[in-house]
């Protein structure tokens, strides 16, 4: 059932431990929050988990040993920033999926860009940055992948937008996948998510089932969000 | 590697298209120019004749900024972070990149060299071009495959020792500061040091011009050698490249 397992794992950059004896379990047909603010080491994790930038120690394990094209093939990762081609229309971005990357549900995404009310032709530079983030989820949830790194979906996306991805997200939950979503906008995640990951400094600080939390704690994941980090 | 071919191609198109529109406005307008204007003295003449050929090297050296910028600027957008995650070897990136960038140079060198002494063979009322093909048919065919095969590695060597750089920065100095003077520092000593390598194997050969046993086996060298920064190039991609 395991999706993830890191052990140990550090990343040091010249001056900074962004990640520090960093360990965790992702499991599969779960949907993780990793909280924290920004610089707490969330998107270092995600790079290094999707293959893109280098550990420094530690051990990863996918369940089986993914290096390469097959760790691509299995992990999905959509990053904060726009890392769609901006002089592609939105057809040519979809076909660039369907290319590259096997078993893309292109039904799937068109039905969401309809839902979206994006017009195919439209070039990704004239998208809104709310359009480019609802485009740039449903590219990434219709890849046929294990592991979904989800890196702050939500940042600088309008109320409305913000529902759509939310839905969208919520959607695509099977046991099969394990879907990650890094934030600090915890208010609105806490009702889609089933465990918690909170990260200090770049070490784990809480971790835990959302419900058991809630009623440990007696408080929402927004409100343990605020106490966790209150003096950082 | 098709399909990667067929994305760089899609990606490349359009700005190459309009290099060379813009580049053949400039050739026909001003070729017409010159033309009609007639020469009035010897200063003149010589400055429309640099014209062309500046404008020859201007797409030329277009085309060779175009074949660094290729990989460097795919490493260093945003868009790296999809392109650099398609499960597709890095080998194969790599390769379909160098393929398509040197493809662009040859073509550019092919059309700016033509194009430039055609119109200094029109504005001198020489036969340049027609002299040097004539001159050309006279060589040995196995002198001529000789001697492109060698420059068409050279160009790859060459493409690839700029690449091998980004890839060592990306590699052991991508949090270091300075990026761009660190990469051209980790060329030129690339550059001096992989030159001695390739200077050994040619240094062997008694003459030039022949293509003798040892010729075509020291060509073979080379382009083992070239393969070899390849693989160096597509590994350190593949494994130990960092994009912070």
């Amino acid at each position: 059932m395991i999706s993830l397992e890191v052990k140990n794992l550090n990343k040091r950059y010249m001056f900074v431990k962004a990640l520090d004896n960093f360990s965790v379990t992702f499991e599969k047909g779960k949907v993780i929050g990793l909280l924290g603010p920004n610089g707490s080491g969330k998107s270092t994790l995600m790079r290094i988990l999707s293959g893109l930038l280098q550990k420094s120690s530690g051990d990863i394990s996918y369940g089986e040993n993914l290096k390469g094209k097959n760790l691509k093939s299995k992990v999905a990762y959509m990053p904060t920033e726009s890392h769609l081609y901006p002089w592609m229309r939105v057809e040519q971005i979809i076909d660039f999926y369907e290319k590259f990357f096997e078993g893309f549900s292109r039904d799937k995404v068109n039905k969401a860009i309809e839902a979206l009310e994006l017009t195919p032709k439209s070039t990704i530079k004239s998208l809104s940055t709310g359009q480019r983030g609802r485009l740039k989820v449903a590219l990434t949830m219709a890849r046929k992948a294990e592991l979904y790194l989800i890196d702050e979906p939500l940042n600088g996306i309008d109320p409305i937008s913000r529902d759509m991805i939310l839905d969208m997200l919520a959607s695509e939950i099977t046991e099969d996948k394990c879907i990650v979503i890094s934030s600090h906008l915890v208010h609105e995640f806490e009702k889609i998510i089933d465990e918690v990951f909170f990260i200090k400094k770049g070490k784990l600080e809480l971790q835990g089932n959302v419900d058991a939390l809630r009623a440990e704690r007696n408080m929402s994941i927004h409100d343990l969000y605020k106490e966790v980090y209150k003096n950082v | 590697m098709f399909k990667l071919l067929s994305f760089e191609i899609q990606k490349k198109w359009k700005m190459s298209l309009g290099i060379l529109l813009a580049y053949f406005v400039l050739y026909f307008g001003f070729y017409f120019k010159f033309k009609s204007e007639g020469i009035f003295n010897l200063e003149e003449f010589g400055l429309q004749l640099l014209f062309f050929v500046l404008l020859g090297s201007a797409l030329f050296f277009g085309a060779l900024v175009g074949a660094v910028n290729n990989l460097r600027l795919e490493a260093k957008n945003n868009t790296r972070d999809l392109y650099f995650s398609v499960p597709i070897s890095a080998y194969s990136k790599i390769g379909s990149k160098v393929i398509i960038s040197l493809t662009e140079v040859f073509a550019a060198a092919a059309i700016a060299s033509i194009s430039a002494t055609k119109a200094i063979e029109s504005l001198t009322r020489t036969n340049l071009l027609s002299e040097f093909f004539e001159d050309l048919f006279n060589v040995p065919a196995d002198v001529l495959i000789y001697f492109g095969t060698t420059q068409v590695i050279q160009a790859f060597l060459t493409l690839l020792i700029v690449y091998l750089s980004f890839a060592i920065f990306r590699s052991f100095f991508s949090q270091v500061k300075l990026g761009g003077l660190i990469t051209l520092v980790i060329y030129v000593a690339l550059n001096y040091g992989l030159g001695k390598i390739v200077n050994l194997f040619f240094s062997g050969l008694s003459d030039i011009g022949s293509t003798d046993l040892s010729a075509w086996l020291t060509l073979g060298g080379f382009a083992l050698f070239t393969a070899f920064i390849f693989m160096v190039v597509g590994y350190l991609f593949e494994n130990r490249v960092s994009f912070d």
